[in-house]
């Protein structure tokens, strides 16, 4: 049984010797290397380009401006990922299309040049006036200018009501309220988003690091009016990708364009500085919030306003904090509203666990306030609340051990020993502050297909147009069809990241798992049937050889059922950390956790365990340590590199302990496994700032935590 | 980046020579700024001259003062068994500094020269009189939170970013140059100038002149710590940090050097607080009275004032953690 075994990733080996051939290690015959020049002002006009200077450094192939720009078809408002043959489109707002600019470091030039460095040379020496008028920036106070969101997604409710919330809360013994806010971050991938792009009459290969090869084949196809079939993309190794790197963003865009201009192809990998232009970002959140409930533990009611940005061109919401608070706790009265302000910022995207990062910091924030308020320990006010059935849709769990993963965490941290008062724990001269918040994920399977095809000397062969984002996709569809047909996973070699290969989804909402492993496992139940196995003792290469034929394959397509209507599908979780802080400073600082959760059947634990390390540095990361800082005057970002960004680093880790329940589903899948990959970063942020208010007394409500927040007011 | 020759003297006389020959060059030593300088485009140097080589990379006892190399790295002048036993305070603050890959390539002289952290000293199109003199501070008013609340000017509110600077001016340190016209010898509170109406000058340093060593006092008999404050807990420049070295005397402060990092546009020392407490018996009460004494002469931005009281706290830390007895 390859699967839930701990194996090492099979792509490791390549990863780690540099044999691993990223989009941008690609150097195709002839090509030009590429430079974007970015916008210095967040709103106006260009005035006046002039290009003459960098057009005489020797090298240059050719300057792409707004001036000579093609035009581009225009791309659909966003299609959901979650449709796998739908077009990808970050922002509808195309590149160089105009002489307007409408959010900081909007490109306004491409350098194509022999080499990187005359480009980037030639890039400095385009000279750029503009004519600036003043940005919108977010403000939560203007609400004349806030629009409230219809829907999320293109199907979830916007604007939530369930019972009547302020009569209950009105009726409560026991309210809490505050304000909370959440940062502006950026997924900042260690590998550069980048984009090799070379035509061949009106067929079109494109190189890309991206978690959706189909979405960026149907986007740019649309956006060059191409058949989709005349488009390639490849991504077979992808830097990571957090959500940054799943819809057509205007870099892929005019590199194509420029291929096509002056006849060469082109490699273009763009600086550190413009990951904070357009290629998504998470939006900030600013919520009202308040919960009632009685003096012994009882909610009665939550009500959360939640206010985010969109760029003044479309309305995207991917920060919609408002969805998971929904089904957590058994509160029969409830409103969740999201609203927009529509600023002159690049369009957001998802970003790992995007809403459930910022909507469970403030359910679950305001728990931890309710459980401080009435003297409760906050575990046990989450247990009395518990959800018998999901409040929002009245359906039944598929399967749903959250309370067995407080108590086996609560065991795991040793929480017996918790005194409730503020300040009541130390330790070495340090103040010692426990927190705790419960974690969810929903269960998304979509569409997919895959390939399996067996050879004479046995090794078998995974193909579909998945993604391996650093995930470890590549590994767990080996294990899933070594196991279904009997062999080692050693003897499968995988595919991935081809428009090529059979349909698979984005590699987005923890769903690949369960999509394309369900097809993988399909295939290779198909090739199986194929295959006479009798009397070969279970040898592939033998069946294969008895056909005589140079490979066996199968293909098969999954896709979910009606499941949808009968079950309510989610992961859970419970996380508890300890903060220590320093009695003088006050300077507070994460020193270890436990994080126990129930995803279903988990395929491979090694993998599964290295995703929540990763969801762990990433809520720390949103906690205590990221933010992208706008100029409160005119609305630039401030600080576009890793040395004023600051994302976490391994001093800021606290030591992990990690465990994942036994749980059956058998609705969800085939596999019966559920998406672990956003679960590590959703409600662990909540659990911080209560464990910085146990320490000290003082309840930060926004976001990231700065040294000085603890200071007496 | 501008095309560049590489020129390799093979004496420190040659170097200055190369250096004054060329009216746009610059010295290159473990490049971990200056390279990043030039790729952003703040740096524009004609011709590199490498300073490695030429034997300015050595830690030696000089009698009254350690001699640090202008050329030592980073990573051993926080490990050399010299400034661990005289001048440990140089290691504490190095150690808090950059990352170890950087360290190994880093140098002192080049960290003490290093350019400013201020978010508009980077990013292209905004005013900065550093970057452009004359074209006005966008820091003034702006994202300030990094920025220096001691000697600043209407011109520059730049923080001076070393963590090493900091144990160089509390230990009163000498920075020994050669020029064109010879060697000279700059008083560590001297070497950076605050910005005044001339941002754009750094430091004392003279044209071509070229940096042979940091001198530290010995101060092996004082217990000294270094406190930083920051962001991230590493690679992160200081949001404010402080240095200190005591040594009591029957139980009493007999000898207290006191700096303080992401406060300043220059290493700022805090004499008046150092005063406050010479005799006095360690305390948290005299602590805290002497502490209070470091906001004399702060100027406040937009959203920086937090850096007074955590400069109050972080002085107390340090000043508890080196009276421990």
């Amino acid at each position: 049984m390859a699967i839930g075994l701990s194996i090492p990733r099979i792509d490791g080996p390549a990863k780690v010797t540099g044999t691993a051939r990223y989009a941008a290690d690609h150097y195709p015959e002839g090509l030009a290397q590429g430079y974007l020049v970015p916008a210095t002002i967040t709103r106006g006009r260009i005035a006046f380009i002039d290009t003459s200077a960098a057009e005489a450094v020797p090298a240059v192939v050719g300057i792409l401006t707004h001036e000579n720009m093609v035009s581009l078809n225009p791309l659909p408002l966003y299609v959901t990922p979650l449709d796998p043959m739908g077009a990808s489109g970050q922002q509808v707002r195309l590149p160089m299309q105009d002489d307007r600019i409408e959010h900081d470091l909007e490109y306004v030039a491409l350098v194509l040049a022999e080499t990187y460095e005359a480009a980037q040379e030639a890039g400095g020496l385009i000279r750029v006036e503009y004519e600036p008028e003043d940005a919108v920036q977010f403000d939560y106070e203007d609400r004349a200018a806030h629009t409230k969101v219809e829907t999320i997604f293109g199907a979830l409710e916007g604007q939530y009501t369930r019972g009547d919330p302020d009569a209950a809360m009105a009726a409560s013994a026991v309210r809490v309220e505050g304000t909370f806010d959440t940062p502006i971050m950026h997924h900042n991938p260690i590998e550069l988003h980048a984009t090799v792009a070379a035509w061949d009459d009106n067929r079109l290969d494109v190189r890309e690091p991206t978690q959706w090869v189909l979405g960026i084949r149907n986007g740019l196809a649309q956006t060059f009016g191409l058949r989709a079939e005349d488009v390639r993309v490849r991504s077979e190794y992808v830097g990571v990708g957090f959500g940054g790197k799943g819809l057509l963003a205007p870099h892929t865009i005019l590199a194509v364009a420029a291929a096509r201009r002056f006849d060469r192809p082109v490699r273009l990998v763009i600086t550190r500085a413009l990951e904070f232009s357009a290629v998504g970002f998470r939006a900030r959140t600013h919520t009202e919030a308040a919960l009632g409930g009685t003096a012994d533990g009882m909610i009665e009611s939550i009500t959360m306003e939640m206010l985010s940005e969109t760029p003044v061109f479309q309305d995207v919401a991917f920060e919609p904090g408002v969805l998971a608070p929904r089904h957590m706790y058994g509160n029969v009265n409830m409103r969740a509203n999201l609203a927009l302000h529509a600023c002159n910022v690049p369009a957001p995207v998802p970003m790992r666990a995007p809403g459930e990062a910022s909507g469970m910091f403030v359910l679950e924030s305001l728990l931890n306030d309710y459980a401080a308020e009435i003297g409760m320990d906050p575990v046990e006010v989450r247990r009395m609340n518990r959800a018998e059935v999901n409040p929002e849709t009245g359906l039944p769990w598929s399967s749903n051990m959250l309370m067995e993963c407080y108590d086996r965490g609560a065991a795991m941290f040793g929480w017996a020993d918790y005194t409730p008062e503020a300040g009541s724990m130390t330790r070495d001269g340090k103040l010692i502050g426990w927190g705790m918040a419960s974690a969810t994920y929903p269960m998304i399977r979509t569409i997919s297909a895959a390939r399996v095809r067996a050879f004479p000397n046995g090794r078998v062969q995974v193909a579909c147009a998945a993604h391996d984002i650093g995930t470890g996709m590549y590994t767990v569809c080996a294990q899933i069809a070594a196991d279904t047909l009997g062999i080692d996973p050693s003897g499968v070699d995988v595919l991935l990241g081809d428009t090529d290969l059979p349909l698979a989804p984005a590699a987005v909402a923890a769903q690949s798992t369960a999509s394309v492993g369900s097809a993988v496992q399909a295939a290779a139940r198909n090739l199986r049937a194929e295959l006479d196995l009798s009397g070969t003792g279970g040898s592939i290469g033998e069946a294969v050889r008895r056909t005589g034929r140079a490979s066996v394959e199968a293909m098969a397509e999954s896709r979910p059922g009606d499941e949808y209507t009968r079950v309510s599908m989610y992961a859970f979780g419970a996380n508890f950390i300890e903060v220590e802080v320093d009695p003088i400073t006050l300077w507070a600082r994460p020193t270890r956790m436990v994080g126990v959760y129930a995803g279903g059947k988990v395929i491979n634990p090694t993998t599964a365990r290295s995703q929540l390390i990763g969801g762990v540095a990433f809520a720390i990361g949103m906690a205590m340590t990221e933010h992208t800082i706008r100029d409160p005057r005119n609305g630039r970002t401030a600080n576009p590199d890793l040395g004023l960004y600051h994302m976490p680093v391994q001093a800021d880790m606290p030591e992990m302990r990690f465990e994942f329940l036994e749980e059956k589903d058998p609705h969800v899948n085939p596999l019966g496994a559920k998406g672990l990959g956003e679960l590590g970063g959703v409600g662990l942020q909540a659990a911080i700032t209560d464990a910085m208010r146990h320490a000290t007394g003082r309840h930060v409500r926004y976001l990231p935590y700065t040294p000085e927040a603890l200071f007496p007011a | 980046m501008r095309p560049y020759q590489l020129l390799r003297p093979r004496s420190v006389e040659m170097a200055v020579e190369m250096m004054a020959a060329h009216l746009e060059a610059q010295y290159i030593a473990g490049g971990t700024n200056q390279i990043d300088m030039m790729k952003a485009g703040i740096h524009r140097p004609s011709h590199l001259v490498d300073i490695a080589g030429l034997g300015l990379d050595r830690i030696s006892d000089q009698g009254d003062v350690i001699r640090l190399g202008a050329l030592a790295s980073n990573t051993v002048l926080a490990t050399d068994p010299l400034v661990l036993e005289h001048v440990p305070m140089v290691s504490q603050t190095v150690l808090e500094g950059a990352t170890q890959q950087i360290r190994n390539a880093a140098t002192t002289a080049g960290n003490i020269l290093q350019r400013n952290r201020c978010p508009y000293f980077y990013v292209p199109g905004t005013r900065c009189n550093r970057k452009n003199p004359g074209s006005g501070c966008d820091a003034i008013g702006g994202f300030d939170r990094l920025n220096a609340i001691f000697g600043t000017s209407e011109s520059c509110i730049a923080v001076m970013p070393s963590d090493l600077a900091i144990a160089l001016r509390a230990y009163d340190a000498r920075v020994r140059v050669i020029g064109p016209d010879g060697m000279r010898t700059i008083p560590f509170a001297d070497f950076h100038r605050p910005p005044g109406d001339t941002p754009e000058v750094e430091t004392d340093l003279r044209k071509s002149e070229l940096i042979l060593s940091v001198d530290v006092p010995k101060a092996g008999r004082l217990a000294s710590a270094y406190h930083k404050i920051r962001e991230r807990r590493s690679y992160a420049f200081a949001l404010l940090s402080v240095g200190g070295a005591a040594r009591l005397t029957d139980g009493r402060i007999a000898e207290l050097r006191l700096a303080a990092g992401g406060v300043g546009t220059v290493p700022w020392r805090l004499p008046q607080v150092e005063s406050a407490l010479i005799d006095e018996a360690p305390s948290q009460e005299a602590f805290q009275r002497a502490a209070a004494l470091s906001r004399d002469g702060a100027v406040i931005g937009r959203q920086n004032a937090f850096k007074l009281p955590m400069l109050e706290r972080a002085i107390v830390r340090v000043l508890t953690d080196i009276t421990e007895t």
